[in-house]
């Protein structure tokens, strides 16, 4: 078992939270907390990060370049210095979110790579509107960010939004992990925010790694936490019946046929078997809270209409868990003695 | 199958082609975008065609996510022998069904369009004879016009007095399915439910 937890922690190894050290007798405190199934959380969990979903500092800092190399690849500019020289970086998100760190980062990894510095992008023309996050996961944020982006007017009146119909501008959501179906979501709601199909075309997304959770999209890998219906627990059919959510209960388990060939969990057999300990494990955490919150589900934050258990987001960076992975990984509330993998600095904020 | 009707072309809106002035009111015109089983469907002929096949999700699949809405249709006929079988009963409703989601999330565009034809025929023109439009005859244009017949009842139904549907509840047939999913009640982003379809009268029983 210290084994397993010992390659946990070298992939996970700059995760530390105050006086809270992501070491070997962390990660075994909290698998303990899973009792028989200890060791096969942990073998599991070591799988899943072995594919790449924990993103360090240092390899954020490559990611972030390469990211901004392949758009210049992309829009077809000689180098990366011209494009970035129409670029210019949004940071419309508050201090402490991802995004004004991530920027913090960038600036320095670009001046070193590229010798620019960002205060010095766009010189030339704002053609370019990059908005860089670490995770687009139901699209909430992109969509709110995006929409009060696009109804920027300048001093004649013209907006973002008609600049970006008539591909004067290009909006771009850059990030390193997005879901399929919140980018479905942020292009839909454009859709009625502006009463245009056109706008649906013109947002541009990309990311260094895609999960894949539309629920009814063909051929989707299903790279996160989706259970299945069959021999759930009183438990967690309550969970749900009981939630005043009322859209898209049909989505609330996973087709057990799919995916079709198992390509992110060790096996189809120790999929179900996670995804189900992870579930009646949240929905316990939850049920010890006297109050929820309308978008709180055991896989994780969701849109709060959805009669759904939740995002199962398994992607983790060094200064970021979203509160739309499963709470197994993250709950830590007063009355709980759940003990979290990844501590937060502070849930609300972050 | 209703009965053929005569219009008098001056006396009605004609449509053909998606980019004339009233080719909003084509199937195939881009810009109407649908949203079922949160899947974003490109047109209404796009929706229409996917709806024949809800036992080949497949199928479903490659007719959405196709661009072009005629070659979408394409992808329909090359599967035809997958049709369900009771198509040639449910056709007309399915596509009633089509065009009701059509104006409910798009009311604004969709709803002006239908608005401007207001008094007078809408039909489809085909150049040879069929069932959804009609074939222009000297002054006139005869066929049975099902599309354009459609769309009239929506626009009396609907657009004239101003009912602005916000959900619309699905047909009541066995395997109303859309990529293994029912289709349940259908809402626009704004997702109120005290608007649903009325009782829906079908124009072609």
């Amino acid at each position: 078992m210290k084994k397993i937890a010992a390659s946990i922690c070298e992939i996970v190894h700059d995760y530390h939270r105050g006086n809270v050290k992501f070491d070997t007798d962390h990660v075994i405190k909290w698998s303990k907390q899973f009792q028989e199934d200890q060791q096969f959380i942990l073998e599991e969990l070591l799988h899943l990060l072995k594919q790449g979903v924990y993103i360090s500092e240092a390899k954020a800092r490559k990611l972030l370049i390469r990211q901004i190399d392949k758009l210049a690849e992309h829009f077809k500019y000689k180098n990366t210095v011209d494009f970035l020289k129409h670029v210019e970086f949004l940071s419309m998100q508050k201090k402490y979110k991802s995004q004004s760190a991530l920027l913090e980062i960038l600036d320095e990894e670009l001046s070193e790579a590229h010798g620019i510095r960002l205060k010095d992008c766009g010189s030339k023309s704002k053609k370019y509107a990059l908005y860089i996050d670490d995770v687009l996961a139901t699209g909430g944020t992109v969509f709110n960010d995006c929409t009060k982006w696009l109804e920027v007017k300048n001093e004649n009146g013209v907006t973002n939004y008609d600049k970006v119909i008539n591909e004067e501008k290009i909006f771009i959501v850059s990030c390193f992990c997005k879901h399929s179906w919140g980018c479905y979501n942020v292009k839909w709601r454009l859709k009625y925010q502006f009463n245009n199909d056109a706008i649906m075309g013109r947002i541009k997304f990309q990311a260094a790694y895609t999960i894949q959770n539309h629920p009814t999209g063909d051929g989707q890998i299903f790279n996160h936490a989706y259970p299945i219906s069959q021999d759930q627990s009183k438990a967690v059919l309550d969970f749900i019946k009981n939630l005043k959510a009322d859209r898209d209960e049909k989505f609330a388990f996973r087709n057990i046929n799919l995916p079709k060939k198992e390509e992110f969990f060790s096996s189809k057999a120790n999929r179900i078997r996670f995804e189900n300990i992870i579930l009646n494990k949240g929905v316990e955490l939850l049920n010890g809270v006297n109050e929820l919150e309308e978008n709180q589900r055991p896989l994780g934050m969701t849109n709060p209409t959805r009669k759904t258990l939740g995002t199962g987001t398994i992607f983790f960076t060094w200064r970021n868990i979203s509160n739309t992975t499963p709470v197994v990984f993250w709950w830590e509330v007063q009355g709980s003695n759940w003990y979290p993998l990844f501590k937060l600095d502070n849930r609300g904020i972050y | 199958m209703s009965a053929m009707r005569t219009y008098l072309i001056s006396d009605s809106v004609l449509f053909r082609k998606t980019k004339e002035e009233f080719g909003g009111l084509s199937n195939m015109a881009p810009g109407f975008s649908l949203h079922v089983n949160e899947v974003i469907i490109p047109t209404a002929e796009h929706l229409y065609q996917a709806l024949r096949f809800p036992d080949h999700p497949k199928v479903q699949w490659d007719i959405i996510n196709e661009k072009s809405p005629m070659r979408a249709k394409w992808i329909g006929r090359a599967n035809i022998k997958h049709t369900r079988s009771d198509w040639d009963k449910i056709q007309f409703k399915v596509m009633q069904w089509v065009l009701e989601v059509k104006l409910s999330q798009n009311w604004h565009s969709f709803s002006s369009l239908l608005n401007k034809t207001s008094g007078k025929n809408i039909v489809e023109v085909t150049p040879k004879p069929k069932v959804w439009g009609a074939v222009i005859e000297g002054n006139y244009c005869t066929g049975v016009n099902a599309l354009g017949r459609l769309l009239m009842h929506m626009r009396e139904t609907y657009v004239i007095p101003n009912k602005r549907m916000y959900c619309v509840s699905p047909l009541d047939f066995e395997k109303f399915n859309l990529l293994g999913f029912p289709i349940g009640v259908v809402c626009d982003e704004n997702d109120s439910t005290v608007s649903t379809t009325p009782e829906r009268e079908f124009v072609f029983a």
